[in-house]
């Protein structure tokens, strides 16, 4: 009995899979840096997204519920093999704010492409760099970026503002 | 045809060049838009396969969505109904297995969020062999009532917690579905059947 | 490309284990088989499920909405062609503004019945329009008495469920034109107690003096917990429909509660389970 489900009911869940793999197999290729990793990673998550399907709250967003057990699920792995392949928000600071005199400004924007922009991208620290991807990259509100990354909205909110400023910063002295 | 560039996949679509200029913000708001419309890296595409074929082969055994349903009567993802009084028995083994449904006071905490209200519905029906409430607050998902013998009367009771709103549900007698007797609005249900309404503004019994 | 698969560890109670096996095996040789679906072409189905989730998304349906029906559909054995239909209605009636808990509630119930699909079709289809049927006569009304009020989707709900009772469009559209300005919430009390009274076969006539007085008073600003239940077992002791009436009418007019109620019809607290 138990194996005469439908198959073709499974395609039920082939369609959530279908519509978060490649943001879910970013996010694994960001922290890992490796194809492999982020492959298997990748993968994991959505099983185990599966099998926890029943826990997952009404009222919530699905993506952010997934994003976050993707991301600790990393987490876990690079923990588990010792990889340090993100900058821990605490190790890095901020060297200015938000001004920048128009001339420096010019040079930016004659000068970045997205190779500059991704590279830039991987010198932000991980809190920074993801708090921005799901903010403009995946086009989440604040709260469900603040949900995706378990924090307060303020908290998030601080995130994104500084990873601007930071990119910014990083981006200007490459343009230099 | 023309390979038109996308809007901003550089900055200097944006450089104005009479005054050479571009204001921080407008700066930000082109970071903004490209990492909008950066490009991603295609999973590989195997993927969608390997998952589906490792949740086919995982995919939750009836006993453990069993387990599950009895521990966390929130979890409306199984169903008794079709399988008719077998299953109807199976629940209620199920039910009486775990020490949570064997409080004195017969409740089952479908939904202990705040603002929730203790709702018990009453059966008269000592007959029956088996009773169980299914309703819009559950999904349809029958939950068996107990029969309780105490002061010369016997009732089949089952109490949830449930939010305020407006409900439809019915009693499932011996896998018999019926709306209860004493409700004061029943509803079509639309699809031949009666449902009963709760229209729930705070506590009360049923 | 081949992949390598980890196996995921399942940490998992054990100890009930040999108990549902031996209870699940007794369900099985009691229990009918599930019915299997007819197999259609997949990829066809795989391309109108995912076009409808897409649509329901883009039109604003919630991801747990869609999940919620998918999941019901896997679990009930639902052809994934008749569940695409369902989740693409979802989106049609998120467009129209409607509220979808009812509806998601009514594929839900559906589901869980074993009704076929296309009769789940069929009644969301009607259901649609009873509820923007619903929307329009409350949004004249609170325009009609300039109540600066957007109901809500338990405003809307009650009152176009209404139709379910016994309620016809015309009576509704009748109570709410000769209703004075009172909230929402206590008109769609008022609609209960009518919807109530047509389905205990109440005379019309008093029936409806009931609730022109009950408008009047706004008698049903306080939830009157009982009342209609104190009405329902006075009838069932015999007492006529015009005795009734002449106490309800003479409590809402001295402000009276559901005990003094109860105490002029002769209907104890204990008969109405308070």
């Amino acid at each position: 009995m138990i194996s005469s489900i439908s198959k073709g009911d499974v395609n039920a869940y082939s369609i959530l899979v279908l519509r978060y793999q490649k943001a879910i197999f970013n996010l694994m290729s960001r922290m890992t840096g490796s194809y492999e990793d982020a492959t298997d990673l990748t993968q994991e998550t959505f099983i185990k997204a599966y099998e926890q399907l029943y826990r997952f709250q009404k009222g919530k967003k699905f993506f952010p519920w997934l994003y976050t057990m993707g991301l600790n699920h990393a987490r876990n792995f690079l923990r588990h093999k010792k990889l340090t392949s993100y900058v821990p928000l605490e190790d890095c600071e901020i060297d200015s704010g938000l001004d920048y005199p128009g001339k420096q400004e010019d040079e930016i924007c004659a000068k970045l492409d997205y190779e500059q922009l991704q590279a830039a991208l991987d010198q932000l620290p991980f809190d920074y760099r993801e708090a921005i991807i799901l903010r403009y990259q995946e086009g989440l509100s604040m709260e469900n970026v603040a949900e995706a990354l378990s924090l307060k909205l303020s908290a998030a909110k601080m995130r994104v503002h500084r990873g601007l400023a930071r990119l910014r910063e990083i981006l200007e002295k490459k343009a230099k | 045809m023309k390979n038109k560039r996308p809007e901003y996949t550089s900055l200097e679509t944006v450089f104005d060049s009479q005054s050479n200029s571009c204001a921080t913000d407008e700066a930000t708001d082109r970071i903004k838009d490209m990492i909008r419309n950066m490009p991603q890296t295609e999973p590989p595409a195997g993927l969608l396969r390997s998952v589906m074929e490792a949740v086919e082969a995982k995919s939750v055994p009836l006993w453990v969505r069993v387990y599950r349903w009895a521990r966390s009567p929130r979890t409306v993802t199984f169903n008794f109904l079709h399988l008719g009084p077998a299953m109807a028995a199976l629940a209620l083994m199920v039910f009486l297995a775990f020490p949570v449904n064997q409080k004195q006071n017969t409740s089952v905490a479908v939904n202990g969020a705040p603002g929730s209200i203790p709702v018990k519905f009453a059966l008269d029906m000592p007959e029956a062999h088996s009773v169980q409430v299914v309703g819009s607050f559950n999904g349809w998902v029958p939950q068996p009532c107990l029969l309780d013998r105490d002061n010369g009367s016997s009732r089949w009771i089952l109490t949830l917690q449930l939010q305020p709103g407006r409900y439809e549900y019915a009693f499932v007698v011996d896998g018999k579905h019926m709306p209860h007797p004493d409700a004061e609005l029943n509803q079509d249900d639309g699809f031949g059947n009666k449902n009963s309404v709760l229209a729930l503004e705070k506590e009360e019994e049923v | 490309m081949e992949t390598k698969t980890r196996c995921l560890l399942w940490k998992k109670k054990r100890k009930f284990r040999a108990l549902f096996l031996g209870l699940l095996a007794l369900v099985l040789a009691a229990a009918p088989p599930l019915e299997v679906n007819a197999q259609t072409d997949r990829a066809a189905v795989t391309n109108a499920l995912t076009k409808s989730v897409e649509e329901a998304r883009k039109a604003g349906v919630p991801d747990t909405t869609v999940i919620t029906l998918l999941s019901l559909g896997y679990e009930n054995g639902v052809e994934p062609a008749s569940m695409a239909e369902l989740v693409r209605i979802t989106g049609e009636i998120r467009k129209k503004g409607l509220p979808l808990e009812p509806f998601v509630d009514k594929i839900a119930e559906g589901v869980a019945k074993r009704v076929p699909a296309a009769s789940i079709e069929n009644l969301l289809n009607q259901k649609q329009q009873d509820y923007q049927f619903a929307q329009s006569i409350t949004v004249a009304y609170l325009k009609k008495h300039g109540i600066r009020q957007q109901p809500t989707s338990g405003d809307l709900s009650a009152i176009a469920e209404s139709l379910y009772s016994g309620m016809t469009r015309q009576d509704l559209t009748l109570t709410m034109e000769r209703a004075p300005a009172v909230p929402l919430f206590s008109l769609k009390r008022v609609i209960d107690v009518q919807a109530s009274l047509k389905q205990a076969g109440f005379d019309p006539k008093l029936s409806d003096r009931i609730i022109s007085t009950a408008l009047e008073r706004n008698f049903f600003e306080r939830q009157r917990r009982g009342f209609v239940r104190a009405i329902l077992a006075a009838k069932r002791k015999g007492i006529s429909d015009l005795e009734i009436t002449e106490a309800a009418l003479t409590t809402m007019r001295n402000g009276g509660t559901v005990g003094s109620f109860c105490s002029l019809i002769g209907v104890s607290s204990s008969e109405i389970g308070n």
